[in-house]
């Protein structure tokens, strides 16, 4: 299990078919600390269940007072992320 | 099969059910808003019907539903906006076109184009349906066609956007369909020459509770494209279910906005982030926005801020979670539909369980050991409980079928130019899924007989001082292990003489023979028996009452007739609750075993043994007809010299003894039909299997009971 200093690795399937374990291990995740930095470099494929992940993740964060920070986008899920007008605003580029 | 061929398959499959579901939903939101004109939330769901199936037909390809529909649409979206009212002839013309989709998706079923008849009549609705879609034409339909660009007026009225936007609340199942938004969103931009998406986040739960298959999500898009509203609506018609989708065209009317305003709260939406989105996506600047909420009625000086950030900066001071009620209800409800047959295989399997188990466990006493039957009596136990849920699932309530006859009633009493209401109580009651499908045709017999004969006309109802109104009420209830419908009217009731005449005249009873009023009543169920004076198109076709009891014989059901003179009449529908397992009480003559039905045992006595000159015994003072199983069903071997006992069986008010030789005691049977050589022996309702292999006869004892009170 990852913990403050370990980047979050995103999975390459970064879609429906992940996103019960993904929630499971983002919940964990985030207990511990109060950065995190998400890696999203691996990621292959991603729906909209995906990015609803991340969006809840960043609530999630606010809610617990922690911030979180994606450090790394595949071009997957930058265009994905692009598409929707970046509504994270976990990019450090942002 | 394909993959491809099979995923249409299940898609038709599923589009079938959900048209179904919807045209239910439709009719009974047209049949409430005619007795209702004023009830905006039924307007509101007719539209939602409509709109649902004409997007999941052109899904599934079921392009004649989808065009028939979209006037249908049309119309009820002119209703939505006030510009129609749900006058008597509008409702009329819309249940007509409610059938004709019926009739389309039974063609779409069977995987045929619609008959040149049925075409045309399609087409003669639809010219039907013209006057209500052409009135003040100048008024644009907010779904018909327009133009990318329409004319510009008056600057006044209309908007400046050059862009088209779009505000989209995601239906919470679109995942778990396989739907991914994305590839729509992409695809609307390749519409276009530009576009810029907003995601709303408002919904969203707590990652903590979120059910992480749900969509929670919407979007607001502004595009800016060349092509007409038909295509962008197509863009969307993946989307089936509940998505909210509101579209606004270049320089739309700003009337609009007011519009989408008023039916914001119906989508669960707040006016002031509609608002937002207008100014944050350019269509209106702040002050106009002020005046806008000022028109809609809503305060201006709260939510002044949430104008000037964009709708997601502004969830952020809110707590993420989810507080819209609709959508916990949802979560909450979840339900899952499973083929009926896949159902009927669990409840099967489920019944020979409980047949091996018995098995067992007759095979687990014999050895004597105490762990292995202790053991046993466990497993049974659960396997029962097993068998008591799957029974469960195939429940499912009335009210559906009560429903069903809400507009039988009201097409019927407008032929007979009759004010009739249907009321209902206690659809919520709930009985086996097969007793539902198989009663409908003589509920639907008995409905359309309180309507065609029971009701008197407003013209008679007044001169006896009743209401011009009618009532037929249709009501379920449980009693102990049976369903009791009943079928009430405030009509004339029966005429009793009249009934005794015909009766006489049909040689049905001897005119020497003295009847109770009751039973001259039960009389109507005689085969051939009809009183009607003159043959209605309705009810005098030849299926007589006889018909109705026969059915519902069949279910293992009763049916009786109470009636009042002048108050009117009620049948009583009384039904097991289940057709496929029932407790029962085995007992034998021979080697032969039978079953009667547990909860129609009264009582078991030891017969005396004494010869009597007639079959009655006396049981505590009352005199008991009986009868000897054995000379009903048995061998000519002559009766052992065992003792002889009587099970005393009841059904209804009626009590008769059944003298066996053997009382093996409780068991449960699964029925089991009995071959075609069986038919027309009466008393026997069908066999079970034994765990020890032997086949036992389940006893018909309503059958029995008549037949020994006849004796």
């Amino acid at each position: 299990m990852s913990t403050a200093s370990t980047p979050f690795v995103l999975p390459a399937d970064l879609n429906i078919y992940e996103a019960a374990a993904l929630k499971v291990g983002l919940l964990e995740w985030i207990r511990h600390g109060e950065m995190h930095k998400i890696d999203g470099s691996a990621v292959e494929r991603v729906d909209l269940t995906g990015v609803q992940m991340l969006l809840m993740l960043r609530a999630h964060a606010q809610h617990v007072e922690a911030q979180v920070r994606l450090i790394a986008a595949s071009a997957a899920l930058h265009d994905a992320l692009q598409l929707l007008g970046w509504p994270l605003e976990l990019h450090t580029a942002q | 099969m394909t993959l491809g061929e099979y995923r249409m398959e299940t898609l038709k499959s599923v589009f079938l059910i959900e048209v179904r579901d919807q045209l239910e939903a439709l009719e009974s939101a047209l049949l409430s808003l005619e007795r209702d004109p004023g009830d905006i939330a039924m307007v509101h769901a007719a539209f939602r019907s409509a709109h649902t199936i004409k997007g999941s037909s052109s899904m599934a390809d079921a392009m004649a539903i989808a065009t028939f529909t979209h006037d249908v649409e049309n119309v009820l979206e002119r209703m939505r906006n006030g510009e129609l009212s749900a006058d008597h002839e509008l409702v009329s013309a819309l249940l007509s076109c409610t059938d004709h989709i019926e009739i389309l998706e039974g063609f779409f079923a069977a995987d045929a184009d619609p008959a040149e008849a049925t075409a045309a009549r399609g087409r003669q609705l639809l010219a039907q349906l013209q006057p209500w879609l052409q009135v003040n034409a100048t008024q644009k339909s907010t779904t018909g066609q327009i133009p990318a660009a329409p004319p510009p007026s008056t600057t006044e009225d209309t908007l400046v956007n050059p862009h088209w936007h779009i505000r989209l609340r995601l239906g919470s199942e679109l995942f778990q369909r396989g739907v991914d938004p994305l590839g729509l969103v992409r695809y609307l931009g390749s519409l276009g020459t530009s576009m810029r998406v907003r995601v709303l986040t408002d919904r969203l739960p707590d990652l903590d509770v979120a059910d992480a298959e749900l969509c929670y999500l919407g979007f607001v898009i502004d595009l800016e494209t060349d092509v007409g509203r038909e295509d962008i609506e197509d863009a969307f018609s993946l989307l089936q279910g509940e998505c909210v989708l509101q579209i606004l065209p270049p320089r739309a009317p700003r009337s609009q906005l007011l519009e989408q305003l008023a039916s914001a709260k119906d989508n669960g939406e707040l006016p002031q982030a509609l608002v937002a989105d207008w100014v944050g996506s350019g269509l209106l600047d702040e002050a106009d926005a002020r005046a806008l909420l000022a028109a809609h009625a809503v305060p201006v000086s709260g939510p002044a801020p949430q104008v000037h950030e964009t709708p997601h900066t502004d969830k952020r001071d809110r707590p993420p979670h989810n507080n819209d009620p609709h959508s916990n209800a949802r979560q909450t409800h979840a339900q899952l539909r499973v083929d009926a047959d896949k159902l009927d295989k669990l409840v099967d399997l489920a019944g020979e369980l409980v047949i091996a188990g018995a098995g067992v466990s007759v095979i687990a006493s014999r050895t004597g050991n105490k762990e292995l039957m202790e053991a046993m009596s466990v497993l049974s136990r659960l396997v029962e409980d097993m068998r008591d849920s799957a029974m469960q699932m195939r429940m499912v309530p009335i009210g559906a079928t009560f429903n069903r006859f809400q507009r039988v009633v009201r097409d019927l009493s407008l032929e007979l130019g009759k004010d009739i209401e249907l009321l209902t109580e206690g659809g919520e009651t709930e009985l086996d899924k097969s007793v539902i499908e198989k009663i409908g045709d003589p509920l639907m017999h008995l409905v359309r007989n309180s309507v065609d004969h029971g009701i008197e006309s407003a013209h008679e109802r007044q001169a006896a001082n009743k209401p011009s109104r009618g009532a037929v009420t249709l009501s379920a209830a449980h009693e102990a292990s049976s369903i009791v419908i009943t079928i009430q009217d405030d009509g004339a009731g029966l005429n009793t003489q009249k009934i005794l005449a015909k009766a006489i005249e049909r040689n049905l009873v001897d005119p020497n023979q003295v009847l109770s009023e009751a039973e001259i009543h039960q009389l109507i169920f005689e085969p051939g028996f009809s009183t009607a004076e003159r043959v209605t198109e309705l009810s005098g076709r030849g299926v007589g009452m006889d018909v109705v009891r026969r059915n519902i014989q069949a279910l293992r059901g009763t049916v009786n007739v109470h009636s009042v003179p002048n108050q009117g009449c009620t049948f009583t529908i009384r039904l097991p609750l289940t057709l496929a397992i029932i407790d029962g009480f085995m007992v034998g003559i021979g080697d032969a075993h039978f079953v009667i039905p547990m909860d129609m045992v009264a009582e078991c006595i030891q017969h005396d043994g004494v010869t009597r000159s007639c079959d009655y015994l006396s049981l505590r003072g009352e005199l008991l007809p009986f009868t000897r199983l054995r000379d009903l069903f048995g061998t000519d071997e002559p009766p052992s010299n065992a003792q002889e006992n009587v099970v005393v069986v009841r059904y209804g008010q009626k009590k008769v003894g059944i003298v066996v030789e053997k009382l093996h005691g409780e068991m449960q049977a699964v029925i089991k039909p009995l071959g075609i050589l069986f038919q027309g022996i009466t008393g026997l309702a069908g066999c079970t299997l034994l765990g020890t292999g032997e086949i036992a006869v389940i006893l018909d004892i309503p059958a029995l009971i008549e037949g020994v009170a006849r004796a």
